[in-house]
């Protein structure tokens, strides 16, 4: 084999490694990991949170809500 | 002329069997707390890419004709066996704790860089010998 015929053989090997990498076929498949058991996807009501609804909703009249200043950086209760 | 070509395959036989290395021992395939894949996955990314030069550059024995060529294709197989060790080094890109399953995988992965570093040294040490006294040729 010359060196040309070569050098475009290995190319085209080369090029065919990349597109095995990019689909992963050169490793064994990851471990599914059970649905939706990333913390980041869930929706969590914390305690504080609860609190804040359960003022709002109670005291919808008296309340005037101020903008960003509550740590969510939505509407905070005044006085 | 013969030890060339033992050399060559030996080189080339090494190199393809750590392509596959990761399908035949895997790696952690576990993912992170976050979700994102572990260190080592990264780590054995990394070798395939390497593993494929060392592929085409254990190949190209076959081809060239002289020396010098020759020479220099032993070096970068050196080089390359070389990098296919370090990698896995928690220095460089690094793999997961002990006793995880990527270690089995380094252990096989080390020693076949190793055996293609040394390779790659026994083909320019030969080649060398017949540069210095025929400057390049066959």
């Amino acid at each position: 084999m010359s060196l040309g015929k070569y050098l475009l053989w290995a190319l085209i090997f080369f090029i065919a490694g990349l597109t095995v990498l990019y689909s992963g076929v050169n490793r064994a498949p990851f471990r599914q990991a059970p649905p939706m058991s990333n913390p980041a996807h869930q929706h969590v009501l914390v305690p504080a949170d609860i609190d804040i609804m359960t003022a709002r909703a109670g005291s919808c009249l008296g309340g005037v809500l101020r903008p960003g200043t509550d740590h969510q950086g939505g509407y905070d209760i005044g006085a | 002329m013969e030890h060339n070509k033992v050399t060559a395959g030996i080189a080339l036989a090494v190199s393809l069997i750590l392509l596959i290395l990761p399908r035949i021992i895997p790696v952690c395939t576990g993912l992170a707390p976050d979700g994102s894949p572990m260190r080592c996955h990264y780590a054995y990314q990394a070798e395939f890419l390497v593993v494929l030069l060392a592929v085409v550059i254990a190949g190209s024995l076959f081809v060239l004709r002289t020396a010098e060529a020759r020479l220099l294709a032993g070096f970068m197989l050196l080089l390359v066996g070389l990098i296919i060790i370090v990698l896995p080094q928690d220095w460089a890109v690094g793999i997961c704790f002990r006793g995880m399953a990527c270690e089995k995988t380094t252990f096989f992965t080390v020693a076949g860089g190793g055996l293609l570093a040394f390779t790659g040294a026994a083909v320019t040490w030969l080649n060398y010998q017949k540069y210095r006294n025929g400057h390049g040729a066959k």
